[in-house]
């Protein structure tokens, strides 16, 4: 395994998730194009059981690029 | 400083704003959140979410868990991407890396997400004057 998915395997807040997207790409020049058809998602406002969740549809495309640093 | 219950955990008070990990979005998007439907666009750093009326607006924002708002933030502030939240064609809010929240985000606790009250004034105002002209046009 790399030293890049190292770091990203090693992450543990969403941030940290961003720089080892941000190293992934920027290495490899590369874009993330993510589409959804008609996905639905349910997002809990917790870890318990009694945890309620709001509904989420997505339908569409996104595509990630990075930019350099200032 | 009274601590907000949406500021990231993670992102301290003297935290160094230099986004780290700087991306660029483009997005074709239609979102449904709990039934409120916004239209994602996106100019590269920042992200335009158009509501279609200010009642879709609240119920999509308020049906967020606070963590989520939370974590989105300090996402955003590290991939220096800002996120325009509209309502009928007006910025209601401005949440990550160019949001400047202020008195009026700290009073109703949303800091750090940024209250544009022109803006709000102004899509309630649109959404009264649409409601009476459909009751007396």
């Amino acid at each position: 395994m790399s030293e890049t998915e190292d770091k990203i395997d090693e992450t543990t807040t969403w941030p940290e998730l961003a720089i080892g997207l941000y190293e992934r790409l920027t290495d490899r020049g590369a874009e993330i194009i993510y589409e959804f058809e008609e996905m639905e998602v349910q997002v809990p406002s917790g870890t318990g059981e009694d945890a309620e969740h709001a509904e989420w549809h997505l339908d569409g495309k996104i595509t990630i690029t990075t930019r350099e640093r200032e | 400083m009274e601590k907000s219950p949406l500021r990231p955990e993670n992102v301290s008070e003297s935290r160094d704003n230099t986004p780290r990990a700087p991306l660029s979005v483009e997005a074709d998007l239609v979102i449904r959140i709990n039934g409120a439907t916004a239209e994602l666009e996106s100019t590269g750093e920042r992200l335009l979410v158009q509501f279609e009326s200010v009642p879709d607006t609240l119920r999509a924002v308020q049906s967020q868990p606070r963590e989520l708002v939370s974590s989105l933030t300090a996402v955003l502030q590290t991939t220096d991407l800002t996120v325009e939240i509209r309502a009928r064609n007006r910025i209601v809010a401005v949440a990550g890396a160019n949001a400047r929240p202020g008195l009026v985000s700290r009073f109703i606790g949303v800091d750090p997400i940024e209250v544009r009250l022109s803006g709000t004034v102004g899509a309630v105002s649109a959404e009264m004057r649409d409601a009476v002209a459909g009751i007396f046009g």
